[in-house]
């Protein structure tokens, strides 16, 4: 599995703590979250544990330095299927069905509860940003060239890389096992589907961790996770987003709240119960 | 189209910064020339035209070539695609040249950023040839796809990829934020600078762009599962994973085919709906292609036509690229 690769004997457990919540004041975020309650009553467990949580307050709260010209919405719903096809404006959504869907196949696929726990909390962080990357492209009106759910998914892993290993350990390496686990195959007209398939997006997440910090993501390469042609072409992919980021989303980003934010130990693991 | 293309970039950027120092430039047909962008010259008089390839001591094309040389340059390829793009504003300079590249069998035209060039290769061309015959052929025994002629086949195969290969330029040279992956993103400026110059010019470079990568995906070029490769004495680089062949930054054959299909209905659906009638494009991908085409339009208009002389722009509009021949459906 990737995450022998690429993690120390890290996790001890796993309640996603986002400490800094108690440090910076939420109501200066122009994000607005809110937990909706399903209708399904298989869904209620993880509508509850999330609320509990506070996951959202927390994002919330990381994304304080962002400025935008109007509020940004970031939910859990219940959607009838693991992503909506009607997304509503201004919004990121979390289904919970996605969330379901992740813990069913970390249930199959991870070897421990430790693992599963560490792949669950970055897979929850990479669907969360996928999807507010989405609203801010939207409320930014950000220039997309290429496809728009790629699009997402790079900028999501340039954020995952911005806040030190810690963070990008537990982020790109959930997302990346995520992935690698996929059970869909993928053939004819799946390919005309608007998102790419898991499998290519693993690359594209592991492809920008590796070139923003090589030392960290250097042994995916040498153990053949990376492949040589692709891992050539990362810096290059790393330095087009982080440019793109830099021309139309950095001056929308507070830039001394964002040394606040780059500053906060983002992710605390308590042992577990 | 795309694995030949990474070994002619490495060729360029080895040999051409010294060979870039000498050499004179053609022009293009007055009203239409663009001081920055310009054809290059290797020897004098040879219009762009290099009888060799990129290397320093790469010997003279063959006799083959030569003639496929002959004929580009009657057609006036290069200078007609420089009087094309002649409203660019560019900062930089742009080079064009056509050349054997790195003298392999097969070298795709690509766009060098370390000099800003972009070359057509021959061995492409006569590649594309080929590939157009034996599709004609197949669309004729088998009727798969819809109606096509040889020549706007090929016109459309070698219309598409230079402008694949325009749109990193451009990318580069305006310092266009790319969110998406770029290799799609070059393709959607291939589906879209057609689409802006009428039906018949539309159809000739999406049609030729769609028939060559439905056939890639037909000859099972899509990735796959496969066996991992982890034999340490292999020449092949290792992968440990099953699905190594995902790791290409460019779509599979048939997404690229899909994307650009769909963008081209999105921005036209009358002009195109045939596309979809005939089972090219599913109608669930179909339904969101105008929105598709929304999105990519916003970001051109945003990004690249502040470049764009309008006056210009005007009179490139009203000439007319494609002969007769090359629009021709069947």
């Amino acid at each position: 599995m990737l995450s022998r690769y690429t993690t120390h004997s890290l996790i001890t457990a796993a309640v996603l703590m986002w400490s800094a919540a108690s440090q910076a004041p939420a109501q200066q975020s122009q994000v607005q979250v809110a937990y909706d309650a399903p209708t399904n009553a298989q869904l209620q467990p993880i509508y509850q544990r999330l609320k509990q949580r506070a996951v959202l307050e927390e994002m919330q709260v990381f994304l304080t330095p962002l400025h935008l010209p109007r509020p940004l919405t970031i939910k859990t719903a219940q959607c009838g299927a693991t992503t909506l096809q009607q997304r509503p404006a201004d919004t990121a959504t979390v289904c919970y069905e996605m969330i379901a869907a992740i813990e069913r196949l970390v249930s199959q696929r991870a070897s421990d509860r430790n693992l599963a726990q560490s792949v669950i909390i970055g897979a929850f962080i990479q669907t969360a940003l996928h999807e507010t990357s989405r609203a801010i492209f939207e409320i930014l009106d950000v220039p997309i060239w290429g496809r728009e759910r790629d699009a997402a998914d790079r900028l999501a892993a340039l954020i995952m890389t911005q806040f030190g290993e810690d963070v990008s350990r537990t982020a790109i390496t959930g997302t990346a096992d995520l992935f690698m686990w996929s059970d869909k195959t993928w053939t004819g007209s799946d390919f005309s589907d608007t998102g790419s398939p898991d499998y290519q997006r693993f690359f594209n997440y592991v492809c920008i961790a590796y070139a923003a910090a090589p030392l960290q993501f250097g042994d995916m390469v040498d153990r053949g996770i990376l492949p040589k042609r692709r891992a050539e072409r990362c810096q290059g992919e790393y330095d087009q987003i982080r440019r793109a980021f830099d021309l139309r989303i950095m001056p929308y980003v507070d830039p001394d709240l964002l040394i606040k934010a780059r500053a906060t130990p983002w992710l605390n693991w308590a042992p577990p119960k | 189209m795309k694995s030949i293309l990474h070994a002619a970039v490495l060729v360029a950027a080895m040999f051409l910064p010294a060979a870039l120092t000498n050499w004179a430039f053609a022009q293009v047909a007055p009203g239409f020339s663009n001081s920055k962008i310009v054809l290059y010259e290797k020897e004098k008089g040879d219009r762009g035209y290099w009888r060799t390839g990129l290397a320093s001591d790469s010997k003279q094309i063959s006799p083959e070539r030569m003639a496929l040389r002959e004929r580009m340059m009657k057609r006036r390829v290069l200078e007609q695609y420089a009087e094309f793009l002649s409203p660019l504003r560019l900062p930089y300079t742009l080079l064009m040249i056509a050349s054997d590249c790195s003298g392999s069998e097969w070298d795709s035209p690509y766009y060098d950023p370390d000099n800003h060039l972009i070359n057509m290769c021959y061995s492409f061309i006569a590649e594309a040839e080929k590939s157009a015959d034996l599709l004609v052929q197949l669309q004729n025994t088998q009727k798969l796809w819809t109606p096509v002629s040889r020549d706007q086949l090929f016109a459309g195969l070698f219309a598409s990829v230079l402008l694949h290969e325009t749109g990193h330029a451009i990318f580069d040279l305006l310092n266009v934020p790319v969110f998406g992956r770029e290799e799609d993103a070059a393709d959607f400026m291939a589906a879209f600078i057609p689409l802006q110059f009428g039906t018949e010019t539309a159809r000739t470079v999406i049609k030729g762009f769609a028939y060559y990568w439905a056939y890639s995906a037909a000859q099972g070029q899509d990735p796959k599962l496969g066996t991992p490769r982890v034999n340490p004495n292999s020449p092949e680089p290792q992968c440990r994973l099953s699905f190594c062949s995902f790791s290409d930054e460019h779509g599979s054959a048939s997404q690229r085919m899909y994307n650009v299909i769909c963008l081209a209905y999105g921005g036209d659906p009358v002009t195109f709906k045939d596309f979809v009638d005939a089972g090219w494009l599913p109608q669930q991908r179909a339904q969101d292609c105008t929105r598709e085409y929304q999105l990519l339009s916003a970001a051109f208009n945003k990004t690249v036509l502040p470049f764009i002389d309008q006056e210009q722009m005007k009179k490139v509009r009203a000439r007319t690229w494609f002969t007769a021949e090359e629009t021709k459906e069947k």
